[in-house]
Formats: structure tokens, sequence, C-alpha cells
């Protein structure tokens, strides 16, 4: 009988186990400072960025992702005009901050940043972008810096993103 | 765009850039960006669609829609600007286009208009 009471436990510990979701920080509202992201996160609302001239979010972790779960990221340039073709230092949506394997998972969408959507800052290697609308940043939508590596972008759609600055050639992707 | 051994396949860019300066772009691969590969993608309606600038190195274009960039009303205001679906600057030998369809270019394989067979 007590045997038979362990296996009725350890069953319940495994369906247990399996039932429960993986661990997720969970953000929306607003945001008034960075939001740094160790491990897989998922909006579960939308979330307005008051952030000043810092990125709304920074990776600060290897191997994890961020899910958008069809919600959405609002900067503070003009849903117009953008930023009438100024770009605003560090106003990023979202950064890899230089970290490796990490992943943006629409849908979603990023809009109205006063710098890229989203950078994938040099040092990071395998960022995958997925399934995201970029809209109205004053840079580019999705930015690859040059020592970025093995970065894919994909399934994405970037719509009205750019600046006028000279020498600075942006747009899309 | 300019990183290293990037994929950028199936977005949509459409309405992106300023036409003033020329250089924005739906889809950009920039100086320094090396061994990238642009594949499947869909673009119109920006300054210019495909931007692959001077110092681009071993870019690979294959199976991309890069048709109406600019826009017409950018084209009538700035006849003179250095506007079009697909615009190449990199040296030759360093940009491989494949079955892209596409209708101005500069140094790349403009205008090809493929028509597919059902499937």
């Amino acid at each position: 009988m007590a045997q038979r009471r362990h296996i009725v436990l350890a069953a319940a510990i495994v369906v247990t186990a399996l039932a429960a979701p993986a661990w997720a920080d969970q953000v929306s509202g607003t945001l008034t400072r960075t939001f740094v992201i160790v491990e897989d996160t998922d909006l579960v609302g939308d979330v307005v960025c008051n952030v000043g001239s810092n990125p709304c979010f920074s990776f600060g972790a290897s191997n994890v992702e961020l899910r958008l779960n069809g919600f959405s990221m609002t900067g503070t340039a003009n849903a117009v005009t953008g930023c009438g073709g100024a770009i605003f230092a560090n106003e990023f949506g979202i950064t890899t901050n230089g970290q490796h394997n990490v992943y943006v998972r629409g849908p979603g969408l990023i809009q109205r940043f006063r710098n890229f959507g989203i950078t994938v800052t040099g040092g990071s290697r395998g960022t995958r972008i997925q399934g995201l609308t970029a809209s109205t940043n004053c840079g580019s939508g999705i930015r690859v810096t040059a020592a970025a590596f093995d970065t894919v972008v994909e399934g994405n759609r970037l719509t009205r993103n750019g600046a006028s600055s000279v020498g600075a050639p942006c747009g899309g992707i | 765009m300019n990183g290293q051994n990037s994929r950028v396949r199936l977005n949509e860019t459409h309405g992106n850039g300023y036409a003033e300066p020329d250089d924005d772009f739906g889809i950009g691969v920039i100086d320094g960006g090396n061994d990238n590969v642009i594949e499947e993608n869909n673009v119109s309606g920006n300054t210019n669609g495909l931007f692959i600038t001077a110092g681009a190195r071993n870019t690979i274009v294959r199976d991309n829609v890069i048709v109406g960039n600019p826009g017409i009303q950018i084209g009538n205001l700035k006849p003179d600007a250095r506007h079009a679906d697909i615009l190449n600057l990199a040296p030759a030998g360093q940009t491989y286009f494949e079955r892209n369809v596409c209708v101005t270019g500069v140094n790349a394989p403009c205008p090809v208009l493929v028509v597919r067979p059902p499937q």
C-alpha cells in the first residue's frame, strides 16, 4: 500500500511539473526606466516607454527571449511625424546589449521610438528577430551593427521608419 | 544593416526613409557588412528599395520582390535624386543577384520581370 502511495505521489509531481509554465517575467504598463531582460520575458499588455535617453528594454543575459504576444511597445515620438527627421541618442525600443542567442519574438508592434526600434549591437551573436511590426521609429526599424554576427531577421514588417540625418542612412532594416 | 553573416528573409518593408538625403532604404547593406543574405523579402515604397553601399562585401540577394521604390511623389519632386529599387554601389563581383523582381536598378539586373507559372 505504501509503495502504491509513493507511485501516485510521484506521478502527481510529474504532472504538476509538466503543467506549470516555465518561469518568465511579465511586463505591461508604463516603464519609467530601462527594463533589463535576464530571463524569458512576456509582454502581458501594451507597454508605454517613458525612459528618457535610454533603451526601453535591454538584454542583460544571453540565451533568453522577449515575447511580445501581440502587444505594443510605444516610445515618445509623434505618431504622425516621428521626430521630424531627427534622432535622439540611445532611445531604442530594444537593444541586445552585446548578449548572445537572444530572441525577440512577435507578433507585436514596436513604434515611435526616437532612435532604432531594435538595435543588434556589436558583440551580439545569434540574435533572432521574428514576426514583429516596427513603425514610425526615428532611425531604422531594425538595425544590425557591424560587429554583430549570425543575426536572423525574419518575417517582420517595417514601415515609416527613418531619419534625415546626413551620412547616416537608415530605413526599414 | 551592416552585420556579419546575417540572414534577412521573408520581411516586408514599405514606406521607409526620407527623400533628403537620398540614402535611406527599405533594406540596406551598409559599409562593414559582410557575407549577408537578403532573400524572399517584399520591398516597396521606400526611398530606395535595397541600398548596398560601397563597403559591403559578399552579399547575396535572391528571390526578392523590390518594386515601386521610391513612391511616385518623391520621383516627381526629386527627379535627379539617386533613388532606385536596387542601388548597388559595391564593387563588381561583391554582390550576387539571383531571381529578383525589380524595375529600376543601379549595378543590378533590373528590369527583370518574372512571371512564375501557377503552382
